[in-house]
């Protein structure tokens, strides 16, 4: 390279161009530093003083100083809400995104992927308020239904494009192979070609679960916030963990807010688990 | 595949998979008619006075009375979205730069690890560290000073009496949607090929030169980025509800509280419909938020897919 | 593959199904009830004092509850989303006209919203201001701290010649309500220009020097860090934050500041009418009541509840509202006034009118 002959105000420009894309780059990783110590050290201190068991089980006792007591009912919230809204995500995800990729070209199948780009970018709140008039107010009650069918909405876009991605990068050879042995369609997709892709797939879902677990929006008109009472049954109003968080956050008495950065704790923990998780399943760098 | 050339079994393996993707179809036009529907009684009594005034005149007795105009959130989230990309592009094409660039090995996976963990940390907890950290910290060291000597600008005019200001949520915003746009910048450049790569060196170019130029190279794909990102912003709710300050303020100043559309319908929503016609006002404000979010992220992935089908050629 | 999913689907499920479920559980014990409200922010400290405390005696019972303001109470039970509300207002007429006889209404707890202010070079003083003073300073039209009008009530303060912020709520609450029928009682020109209400147009927002800012603690925050700023919060806030608050004229003409004593001397001005009863006028009484040592911006917070209840929600509910009528005076934190006893027994009354159905 060049760079030894360079004239002086060239080599000056090129050294403060340089300082200045590092600087930007240092600028834009500083808050990640900085939120996930402040997470950390906030959350671990109101965890030790609660207790790690009676955290994750407990229900909130804000307005006790010593100790704020726990945000289990919050958490089997979003365990319960993640359950659901996998049950129903996978199946649908799954067979559009096998769609997508097996019809590739088609109209329809373009469609149903720019459809699931548009949606992954569409805002969480509108699924909220849509789901508060086609659920909530016909069923007269907040429910964890309603939460996971507001999560539902905005987890499957997610998994689409995640799965039709893996299913896609299936090389051309493995499908002719299954059909030159005279399988059919049918099991050439769900027993060759998913098998193939099922880490990508598998990945796509954690994705979706990552999502699922760190979405407040949908959950404000659906959920209620439950924070202190186990539900019966899923159609029982609920609470979630990022729904504490911002009910919470805003309080005045401290014991809220320390309910809140544990909260924060425990929530960050969630998702850097299943992005891990996804990471390593899918083998590279994961859109989210 | 044309229809005409496929297999019976095929068709019918077409048939019974297109129930499914008619879901995604049909989760979008359901919404789309409930926020129409929804709309309707105050269209029908304000028509699109709705969309252009800056009113909330809610009366419980007398609905007569009430009157909504949406024009602050509207703006507002029209104005923090520009900020957030502004900053956005600054902190995505610097690190970008920085990964493809400018590290190697072990610092580049870490860096790129660390960013995804960025990606993935919920909006909430941004939220959370907003209104504690960041908000404190920007009215002290940025607002008050950038008042005080340039409060001559319509930018900083206001007095920033709280932290919880347009600009504090634009630039949230900017930080939370940097890791993806830096995603899409760093796929770009990784995508240079590398003839012209080599042909950017070997003209005695300096190092920030050769940047420069590869950076112009992939413009369409940073403005791409910035387009999309424009969309993610616009749509975010909690953090901004979290740092926006609520105040339908329609103003120039990013030291002046201000609302979105998404943070109204976040904070006003819950009493709403104890009112006659605020619920549909605030629906009134979703489909608006609805549509801009349609047309931005169209023309975002319409950018995305022009870049690539000309890339293609290269490779 | 599918296999995994459904493995992992099940894993989550029946982790969140093991999760310890508090109270009620094995043996005989009844099944447990859950009540749940949602409404006013400003009676929650109270009320999660009070759930750890009733439920701790009635294990069987669970209570929750949602705070989004008094307008989500009110929508939320008026669409028996929930099984009580609190609103800080109680209905209003037309609405009480609407569902008279099914819906029972009653105060729970008393409070103040109080005058805060930041006015550097004050020291320990405590500002003395009136009704008018107030209604003229979100007008517009007292522009200046060294006004006349104030001056006139704080002799020997030396007040600076600095504009007035004054800050005011951004959203729909009942401490506006509050503060702006106070406003209206205390003076004319406000009550005709501008009214009270959950939400206002305030007229000084027009001049620039109106700030809004959301809920109790951003109205605090805002006057904290803005010098020469006034505001108006709920009591407990102004007492969390260590901000000064000032003492208002009464319509006898004696400044006085919010108190336990001084909230109960304005709430005992309130009728004990029946739970059925409109209380929309009769609950204004408080503020601005003439009486001796009354603080004048004084109110009691309303809880709403169904009067038929299914059998089950109904006996808990009955507990609840006894224990409230009974015992919540005991628990009361700081920054909050007990009811005086003639309306605890009107609490007593609403538990008793409740009809338990199936």
């Amino acid at each position: 390279m060049g760079e030894v002959h360079v004239a002086p105000t060239r080599r000056l420009k090129n050294i403060l161009g340089l300082a200045a894309i590092l600087a930007l780059a240092g600028i834009a990783l500083l808050p990640l530093i900085h939120i996930t110590v402040t997470v950390i050290a906030q959350g671990a201190s109101t965890i030790a003083k609660t207790g790690l068991l009676e955290f994750l089980t407990g229900t909130p006792h804000p307005m006790n100083p010593r100790n704020p007591g726990g945000i289990g009912p919050a958490i089997e919230g979003t365990l319960i809400i993640l359950a659901l809204s996998l049950c129903i995500t996978i199946p649908i995800a799954l067979n559009t995104s096998i769609f997508i990729a097996e019809f590739k070209g088609t109209p329809i199948s373009r469609t149903a992927l720019l459809l699931s780009l548009l949606l992954v970018e569409f805002p969480t709140i509108l699924v909220g308020l849509y789901i508060y008039s086609t659920v909530v107010e016909p069923m007269h009650r907040f429910s964890l239904l309603a939460g996971a069918l507001a999560v539902s909405i905005v987890m499957l876009p997610y998994m689409v494009v995640e799965m039709s991605e893996a299913l896609k990068s299936i090389p051309r050879e493995l499908r002719e192979a299954a059909y030159s042995l005279g399988a059919s369609r049918f099991k050439t997709v769900y027993r060759i070609l998913l098998g193939a892709a099922k880490r990508g797939i598998l990945a796509g879902v954690l994705l979706g679960a990552a999502k699922a677990v760190g979405e407040t929006a949908p959950l404000l008109f659906t959920l209620y916030g439950a924070f202190n009472t186990y539900p019966h049954s899923i159609l029982d109003p609920g609470a979630a963990v990022s729904l504490l968080i911002y009910e919470y956050a805003w309080q005045p008495t401290p014991g809220f807010r320390e309910l809140a950065w544990g909260a924060a704790l425990v929530l960050m923990a969630m998702v850097a688990l299943l992005i891990a998780a996804a990471r390593i399943l899918a083998g590279r760098r994961v859109i989210y | 595949m044309e229809w005409r050339r496929m297999s019976r079994s095929d068709k019918r393996f077409l048939l019974s998979l297109l129930p499914f993707p008619l879901i995604l179809l049909a989760i979008l036009l359901s919404m789309l008619a409930v926020f129409v529907l929804k709309s309707l009684p105050i269209l029908e009594k304000e028509g699109l006075k709705v969309f252009i005034t800056n009113v909330w005149r809610a009366s419980e007795t007398n609905p007569a009375k009430e009157e909504y105009g949406l024009l602050a959130a509207i703006w507002g989230s029209v104005y923090t979205g520009a900020i957030a990309v502004l900053v956005g592009a600054l902190l995505s094409t610097g690190f970008a730069i920085t990964v493809e660039e400018l590290v190697r090995g072990k610092a580049r996976e870490l860096l790129s690890a660390l960013m995804d963990m960025m990606a993935a940390t919920p909006t909430i907890i941004y939220g959370l560290w907003g209104v504690v950290y960041l908000a404190p910290f920007l009215r002290r060291y940025i607002y008050l000073p950038l008042h005080r000597y340039l409060g001559w600008l319509p930018f900083f005019q206001e007095y920033p009496t709280t932290g919880y200001t347009i600009g504090t949520a634009g630039i949230l915003l900017g930080i939370m949607i940097t890791p993806y746009a830096a995603m899409i910048i760093r796929e770009a450049y990784a995508s240079i090929p590398l003839s012209l790569r080599e042909a950017a060196y070997s003209i005695g170019t300096t190092r920030f030169e050769a940047i420069r130029l590869q950076m112009g190279l992939i413009k369409p794909a940073v403005i791409s980025a910035l387009v999309l990102g424009y969309g993610r912003a616009i749509g975010e709710t909690v953090a901004v509800a979290l740092v926006v300050g609520n105040c339908r303020s329609l103003t120039l100043s990013i030291t002046a509280p201000g609302i979105t559309v998404a943070s109204l319908i976040a904070s006003m929503f819950k009493a709403a419909p104890y009112y006659h016609y605020m619920e549909s006002a605030l629906y009134a404000g979703g489909l608006a938020l609805f549509l801009i979010g349609l047309a931005v992220n169209l023309a975002g992935l319409a950018l995305v897919r022009r870049w690539e089908e000309k890339w293609a050629k290269y490779m | 593959m599918a296999a995994g999913v459904i493995i992992a689907v099940a894993v989550i499920a029946v982790a969140a199904m093991l999760m310890p479920h508090g109270g009620g559980g094995g043996g005989g014990a009844p099944r447990t009830v859950i009540l749940r409200g949602s409404g006013a922010t400003f009676p929650m400290p109270a009320l999660y004092k009070w759930i750890d405390v009733f439920t701790s005696e009635h294990p069987w019972i669970r209570i929750d509850y949602s705070d989004g303001g008094s307008g989500k109470g009110l929508s939320d039970i008026l669409q028996h989303l929930v099984d009580f509300a609190c609103s800080d207002p109680p209905l209003p007429r037309s609405i009480w006209e609407k569902y008279r006889g099914e819906l029972l209404q009653f105060p729970d707890i008393a409070g103040a919203v109080v005058v805060v202010y930041n006015l550097p070079g004050l020291g320990n003083k405590t500002l003395v201001l009136s009704g008018k003073v107030l209604a003229d300073i979100y007008l517009g039209k007292v522009r200046y701290w060294d006004d006349p009008e104030i001056a006139k009530l704080n002799p020997g303060i030396r007040l600076p010649h600095h504009e007035i912020i004054a800050v005011h709520r951004s959203d729909a609450s009942g401490t506006t309500q509050i503060f702006t029928t106070f406003l209206s009682k205390a003076d004319r020109e406000w009550a005709e220009k501008v009214g009270y209400g959950k939400v206002v147009n305030w007229p000084v927002d027009k001049t620039g020097r109106g700030i809004g800012a959301e809920g109790n603690p951003g109205v605090a925050k805002a006057v904290m860090n803005t010098p020469y700023s006034i505001g108006y919060v709920e009591w407990a806030y102004a007492l969390k934050n260590h901000m000064p608050y000032a003492a208002i004229l009464n319509p006898l003409g004696e400044p006085v500041k919010p108190s336990v004593k001084s909230i109960l001397e304005a709430v005992a001005y309130i009728k004990p009418l029946s739970p059925a009863d409109d209380w929309s006028r009769n609950a204004q009484r408080a503020i601005y009541a003439p009486r001796k040592g009354a603080y004048p911006i004084s109110s009691v917070s309303f809880m709403l509840v169904w009067k038929k209840m299914p059998s089950d929600k109904c006996k808990a509910m009955k507990l609840w509202l006894r224990f409230l009528a009974e015992e919540s005076y005991k628990y009361i934190p700081e920054g909050y006034a007990p009811l005086p006893k003639s309306l605890r027994e009107v609490i007593l009354k609403a538990s008793e009118m409740l009809e338990c159905q199936g």
